[in-house]
């Protein structure tokens, strides 16, 4: 549910005070920033949605007919980025200058050696890689669930879908990570092997 | 590697029991469940474990922060994109050539347009049977006597040309009608078609009867009728034309006054030999000699040129007053295609402008 301070905030940036809504931007946009960035693992493109994101926010606030105003803000990103994502299909944008996410210095691994930075940088185009075969409501189902953490009806609420729907992506969406990671099996952790379990174990 | 029979084992693995022990939050009752699975299905926990580790490895992605702040420093204007009148001009276009297929389709209706070829599409009953009364009448100033005369086919254009004056539908059935078809009508038009081709020579126009009951000037008008071309103007023709009450016009007349309905039986008839004689009656009357019949014709191509002079069969159909000969449908298929084209070009005009 929306807090009471995220009721006022939205109540007086409905009556056009700019400071309230900046306070609610403030408060939301590093979820907001954060999904996007996933979905279109790029920085600048992430950004770019972003601001777009909460300039439609401003705009359509009216539109807002209650309930969590984050799941609200968040389905505006989704549609933008799942926009941006259609766009790019039909008309590919490649630069060799694009600052594409690998998620090589976000792989948490405590202390390392520098073969160990290598390997995870390795590791994060890989995972960057297989994110990007997904399908856009698989790989939004995975960044809500499993990258950002959300419990699955918030997910679903963030989605604009069921719950069963965001499970059922969801399941796809981690066989087929698997099997793109596992095609990859040197840049992968020991936990992450083929092999059978009793195996493993010894 | 693609394993199919990973694909239809995944369905059933993944409930929610499942899904928990991925997730590190399955209870006892869940493991209780899974373990039930596992005797019966062996490889579920390295499917489950492998699942497993690859939620592990997306969970330990560290969160990102927001780069810099996206507060608004002002409120953002509401921007109306206006689009270039250039973009609307493909619509434009679409509309104004779907407006002249609309009007050049209610023009012909309303016999203001007609069409100026011989096309059955669109056009007005009374511009076509002028055009083809233009064409007969000069063939028939020389078909019956010229050396290569028509038969079968030409002989129909022959008849065709003797029926015109008569308004509409008989005319047209004299022209287009199949022997069987015409047959029942009593009328010589298309009889013909359907005996055996008579000598060139003798192949009649009209067929006359010789009866002199039915001559009267109305008579006399719509024998004239295919040179002139004009109901009106056939009776000023008529009145104006030396008229020989010896000459015999029973039949053709005959043919222009009444409708195939009402013809008189035996009516009509061609009196030809070798032609459709054999359907003659018994009470009929008898053929003209072959004299009497070149007679007909030499006292026809007289009254028939003498009324066509001053009209010499290429009397354009644009010279009716009732209205503009235009190449309609012609015209009708170039406006619809080019409205298509500019729809088609419209839309995706616009589908690049919106992307």
């Amino acid at each position: 549910m929306t807090s009471p301070e995220e009721q006022k905030l939205i109540q007086l940036s409905l009556e056009g005070h700019l400071d309230s809504f900046n306070r609610l931007v403030e408060i939301h946009q590093d979820a907001v920033y954060s999904v996007a960035l996933r979905m279109v693992r790029n920085h600048a493109t992430a950004e770019d949605l972003a601001q777009e994101a909460f300039i439609s926010a401003f705009r359509n606030l009216r539109s807002y007919r209650g309930g969590v105003f984050k799941a609200w803000l968040m389905r505006i990103v989704r549609n933008a980025t799942y926009d941006h994502l259609r766009r790019t299909k039909r008309r590919p944008e490649t630069s060799m200058d694009e600052n594409i996410v690998t998620f090589s210095n976000t792989i948490e691994s405590g202390e390392r050696s520098p073969q160990e930075w290598a390997q995870s940088g390795e590791l994060g185009e890989i995972i960057s890689h297989c994110l990007g075969g997904l399908s856009e409501d698989q790989r939004l189902a995975v960044v809500l669930v499993d990258i950002e953490g959300y419990q699955y009806d918030e997910a679903a609420d963030y989605a604009g879908v069921s719950i069963g729907t965001i499970k059922s992506r969801l399941n796809r969406a981690r066989a087929r990570l698997r099997d793109c990671l596992q095609s990859h099996p040197e840049h992968l952790p020991d936990s992450m092997r083929l092999g059978s379990r009793e195996d493993r174990e010894e | 590697m693609f394993n199919p029979l990973r694909l239809l084992r995944r369905k059933d693995y993944i409930d929610d029991s499942a899904a928990a022990y991925i997730e590190g939050r399955a209870t006892e009752r869940d493991e209780a469940e899974l373990r039930a699975r596992a005797e019966r299905e062996p490889g579920l926990y390295d499917e489950l474990d492998s699942i497993r580790s690859t939620v592990s490895l997306l969970r330990s992605i560290e969160p990102v922060s927001a780069p810099r702040s996206f507060a608004l420093a002002e409120a953002p204007v509401q921007v109306r994109v206006r689009r270039s009148r250039m973009a609307m001009a493909p619509a434009a276009f679409a509309i104004a050539a779907a407006a002249v297929v609309g009007l050049l389709a209610v023009g012909s209706l309303a016999d203001v347009v007609r069409q100026n070829d011989g096309s059955s599409f669109g056009t007005s009953s009374g511009s076509s049977e002028d055009l083809r009364t233009a064409t007969n009448a000069e063939s028939e100033a020389t078909g019956p006597q010229g050396p290569a005369g028509p038969a079968g086919g030409g002989g129909a254009a022959d008849m065709s040309g003797v029926t015109v004056g008569e308004s509409g539908d008989a005319a047209r059935s004299a022209a287009t009608s199949t022997p069987a078809a015409a047959q029942p009508t009593g009328t010589s038009i298309a009889e013909p078609m359907s005996g055996p081709a008579p000598d060139d020579s003798l192949m009649p126009p009209a067929a006359p009867e010789f009866s002199t009951e039915s001559i009267d000037a109305g008579d006399t008008a719509a024998m004239v009728g295919p040179d002139i071309g004009d109901g009106a103007s056939e009776q000023d023709a008529a009145a104006s034309l030396p008229f020989d009450p010896n000459a015999d016009m029973g039949a053709s007349s005959s043919i222009a006054q009444s409708e195939p309905e009402q013809a008189e039986p035996g009516q009509g008839e061609p009196i030809v030999e070798g032609g459709p004689s054999e359907q003659l009656r018994s009470d009929e009357p008898m053929p003209l000699p072959e004299a009497t019949v070149t007679g007909f014709f030499e006292q026809r191509e007289s009254v028939q040129l003498d009324a066509v002079e001053p009209s010499t069969g290429a009397e354009s159909p644009s010279d009716d007053p009732s209205g503009f000969a235009l190449p309609l449908w012609q015209l009708q298929l170039a406006f619809a295609s080019f409205a298509v084209l500019m729809a088609g070009a419209w839309m995706i005009l616009q589908r690049r402008l919106t992307a």
